[in-house]
């Protein structure tokens, strides 16, 4: 009886292929598992990762951070820094490094003004940092310029004379004298034909082109309410000014302030755009951390 | 042939894992090398040159473009500065000067950011909100505009405005920032007013634009957001750039 002959199977059509290919897979799961982990940012070993110049007690000192104190205090770049310069700075930073450390153990944010008052900052900056990097699109800020457009407007200016019985004609006589002054200079007198025929007198504060908040600051509020809406060649007053006397004014140039485009103001839109968002982030910040505090109130004391 | 398959699958796959697993291991050790290569000594290395700018472009791309355009040339309606010409406004240029800048930022709210000072604006009525500055009138903002005109070659030498402005320049303090010699201050970030390439154009109307209104750019802080390894590629690869 013939016993059936074995025919030898190649090994790759043989169950060792599975267990081959479980095998690789295997081994791929190692390479990337043992990759990984001591890759990963924060991995416990004994050699400083290559962005860290120190490791102190588990906590790194960053090579950025050890080329700018090398910038800042000497000037200097690495390649250039003296062995004694490199030594010094990386000194400062370690025991910068551990005097921070000694003072949390100390609880020194507990109890020292100086340290809250710089880690609340120090927390607000980073709110801050948060902020920045996310760099607003044209529509975000196209939207922002439009919903507050009255802050991007120019700087307003004027020529006024502002006009002043003599010092010896007060009250009723120089409220009668400016009015009579004033129609004459509707009726298109001159305006140095006025000043001579009235004997008048122009306040030297207000003379000359003036940025709008100048000219208020010169003519005082009520004056400068009355002048502003003025255009060229039209007259106000008199007017009981702060300082007790008649004033009449006289608009020789009115340029109020006009919307400036967003193109023209977009570094100022950036700016206060990033500060309202900021303000917001604050605020909203503030309030997630009250509302998961567990505050308590002597009542005693309690507003 | 039918036999051959799993042969060559398992080849395959064994490939692609040794192919996946050397590129890996070179980068790792090309980011070692740029981390651990002095700054101004990994920029004169081609090898490590190479490595920083095709780790250097892509997050140019992602994250710097939007404000200074996607070659990096800059936009000067945004007054963003070009990156690839010779002028730095903050620092000399330096490998680790660019890279201080990226980790920081500009008047980022970072604690080491750049943010000494700003532009006033001298038409309104406080122009620097830190300490206290007078403010100018328009007369004065157009003669120290054509004082800087004068500078750059685009005013008469006898213009009397420009020779009004040029005394503005000490008296309002212009050259507490940009210098004596109006070269500007690279420690602060105060743009040089002489010939160069001007942060948001250098004709009379944005120079009058500037000095009545203000300017103060704004860069994000990138330490933290992005990988210390590819901070060094890109400062490395814009100061290869910068020529």
């Amino acid at each position: 009886m013939n016993s059936p002959s074995r025919v030898a199977m190649p090994w790759f059509e043989s169950g060792r292929i599975s267990l081959a290919l479980w095998g690789a897979g295997a081994i791929l799961g190692l390479v990337a598992a043992g990759f990984s982990l001591f890759t990963a940012k924060g991995t416990a070993t004994s050699s400083v990762p290559a962005e860290y110049i120190a490791v102190v007690n588990q906590r790194p000192l960053y090579v950025s951070d050890y080329l700018d104190a090398l910038k800042t205090q000497f000037n200097v770049t690495i390649e250039n820094a003296t062995l004694e310069q490199r030594r010094k700075v990386l000194d400062e930073m370690i025991r910068e490094e551990l005097f921070v450390q000694r003072g949390l153990e100390l609880d020194e944010p507990g109890t020292d003004p100086d340290v809250r008052n710089a880690l609340v900052a120090a927390v607000q900056a980073q709110i801050t940092v948060d902020a920045t990097s996310q760099i607003p699109n044209e529509a975000e800020l196209t939207a922002f310029y439009r919903d507050h457009v009255e802050r991007y407007s120019s700087i307003g200016y004027l020529t006024a004379a502002d006009l002043l019985a003599a010092p010896d004609v007060a009250g009723g006589a120089a409220e009668a004298l400016l009015t009579r002054a004033a129609a004459a200079l509707r009726a298109g007198q001159p305006l140095a034909a006025v000043k001579a025929q009235f004997g008048l007198e122009e306040s030297s504060d207000s003379s000359g082109e003036q940025v709008y908040f100048a000219a208020k600051l010169h003519l005082g509020d009520r004056l400068f309410a009355a002048a502003a809406p003025l255009a060229a060649g039209e007259v106000q007053g008199p007017i009981m000014a702060e300082d007790g006397r008649f004033h009449l004014l006289y608009m020789i140039a009115n340029h109020p302030p006009q919307p400036r485009s967003f193109a023209m103001a977009r570094n100022e839109v950036y700016g206060d755009y990033r500060q309202d968002l900021l303000d917001r982030i604050r605020d909203r910040e503030f309030k997630y951390l009250k509302d998961k505090a567990d505050i308590r109130f002597n009542r005693a004391y309690q507003p | 042939m039918r036999g051959s398959t799993p042969r060559v699958l398992l080849l395959l796959i064994v490939g692609v894992a040794a192919a996946w697993g050397v590129r890996q291991a070179w980068r790792a050790h090309m980011e070692q090398r740029l981390l651990e290569t002095w700054p101004e000594t990994a920029a004169r290395d081609p090898a490590l040159l190479r490595f920083a700018t095709s780790r250097a472009v892509p997050a140019l791309n992602e994250h710097c473009a939007a404000c200074h355009g996607a070659g990096m040339h800059g936009n000067q309606a945004h007054g963003a500065p070009d990156l690839t010409d010779k002028e730095w406004l903050f620092g000399e240029g330096r490998v680790v000067d660019i890279e201080q800048t990226i980790n920081h930022g500009i008047r980022s709210g970072d604690h080491r950011d750049e943010d000494l000072a700003s532009m006033p604006a001298f038409l309104r009525a406080e122009p620097y909100p830190r300490y206290h500055l007078a403010s100018l009138s328009r007369a004065d903002v157009n003669d120290l505009a054509a004082f800087i005109l004068r500078l750059n070659g685009h005013e008469p030498a006898d213009s009397p405005a420009a020779s009004r402005g040029a005394a503005l320049f000490n008296k309002a303090l212009c050259y507490d920032c940009h210098t004596e010699s109006a070269q500007g201050d690279p420690s602060i970030g105060a743009p040089s007013l002489l010939p160069h390439a001007w942060l948001f154009g250098g004709n009379r109307q944005a120079l009058v634009d500037v000095i009545s209104y203000g300017r103060a750019g704004i860069c994000p802080a990138w330490e933290g957001r992005l990988a210390p390894v590819t901070i060094r590629a890109i400062a490395i690869y814009l100061h290869s750039r910068s020529k």
